[in-house]
């Protein structure tokens, strides 16, 4: 069974790949570090524990123990990586000229942009 | 000790969902509220930073030319996503029994879904799985109806492949290989759309998500590994009995039994 891919597809496939592998491995760096920072800190780790730092407390690096604030990091990196992905694809449907997918990929991204302000 | 077992409950439904094409928060809902007593709340904020693991996780090794049709995807996303913000937005709001009804009822339909799969399968001697002369059709209804599958994977916390799928493949009139490699890249869209209005409601645990997160994206690689290996239809077999299983008890749970 051969698979074909459309050329500007197996571009956007083979971007996407090396960025999911990069953000995937810092974003579980960060949130292993941060585990292993809130265990040695000597914090409760009773369940369900407290929740994760709010995003604009984690932009000013402030309002909790490091540990926290690691894996509250990694887990926005981790949601920002669909973002990401769409905004990727945009970018090189813009290279290609194909208005209708740049459209769409830009009407991703916004949404996308828009759910962490909702 | 309850941290590892987070962590194999990731595993498991990482690996679940690389084989499958599932976001794998089908199983880990049931399994964080009936195992763990987790909220539901709790239990959907962490499942969406699940399933978009495991969207990463697949794409970080899976096999060139798997066949996703990134633009179908990004075109669908517009209504999907749109969708998954107003489902995020009405999360909170709505009796948990209901939901845990309306879970119950979207497994069955997923352990429907696979029965289908399985069929779809074995008639595969007629069909090819990959091929780019098709032209996708009916945009209005299949906008639509991912508009609908994007509400429901916010307040239930699942990725909706088993609904982006028949969408595509039904409606649409793409091939199935694609369909399925299309929904595997945007389940994680479709999560990440709506894992941010859970954030900032304090729905999101890194002691919960952190072991859970992990364990998923070792699964769902480790799932991609073993696609090559194994029989896909014994895996399919178990899961629809396990699904049948846990639907039967998300049921029960609903109706306050």
């Amino acid at each position: 069974m051969s698979e074909i891919v459309k050329p500007s597809t197996a571009d956007v496939e083979s971007t996407m790949q090396k960025v999911s592998l990069v953000i995937a491995v810092v974003a579980s760096t960060l949130m292993i570090a941060g585990l292993i920072g809130l265990a040695a800190a000597g914090n409760s780790l009773s369940l369900p524990g407290p929740s994760v730092i709010r995003l604009n407390v984690l932009v000013g690096l402030g309002g909790g123990p490091w540990g926290l604030i690691a894996m509250s990091a990694g887990i926005v990196l981790l949601g920002l990586l669909p973002a990401v992905r769409a905004f990727l694809a945009m970018t090189l449907y813009l290279r290609q000229h194909d208005l209708l997918d740049t459209v769409a990929s830009l009407i991703v991204v916004l949404e996308l942009l828009f759910s962490m302000h909702a | 000790m309850i941290s590892l077992l987070l962590f194999l409950t990731g595993v498991f439904a990482g690996i679940l969902g690389g084989l499958l094409g599932l976001g794998g928060g089908i199983f880990l809902v049931p399994a964080l509220t009936i195992l763990f007593h987790f909220p539901f709340e709790i239990a959907v904020g962490t499942s969406l930073v699940a399933v978009i693991a495991v969207s990463a996780g697949v794409a970080a090794v899976a096999m060139k030319g798997r066949g996703a049709d990134v633009s179908l995807a990004l075109r669908l996303e517009v209504a999907t996503a749109c969708g998954a913000i107003v489902g995020g937005l009405m999360a909170g709001r709505i009796n948990s029994h209901f939901l845990s009804i309306l879970f119950a009822l979207v497994v069955f339909f997923t352990a429907f879904y696979l029965v289908y799969r399985a069929r779809q399968a074995a008639a595969q001697g007629q069909e090819r799985m990959f091929h780019q002369d098709y032209r996708p059709r009916l945009w209005p209804l299949a906008l639509c109806a991912s508009f609908g599958a994007g509400v429901i994977s916010a307040l239930l916390g699942v990725g909706g492949g088993f609904i982006k799928v028949p969408i595509m493949y039904a409606i649409m009139g793409v091939p199935m290989g694609i369909a399925a490699a299309t929904s595997n890249f945007m389940v994680g869209i479709t999560a990440a759309a709506s894992v941010f209005v859970y954030y900032g409601r304090g729905y999101v645990h890194p002691l919960i998500v952190v072991p859970t997160a992990l364990g998923v994206l070792v699964g769902a690689m480790t799932g991609v590994y073993l696609l090559t290996r194994l029989r896909v239809a014994w895996v399919r077999t178990a899961l629809i009995g396990l699904l049948l299983l846990t639907g039967i008890q998300m049921l029960l749970r609903g109706l306050g039994l």
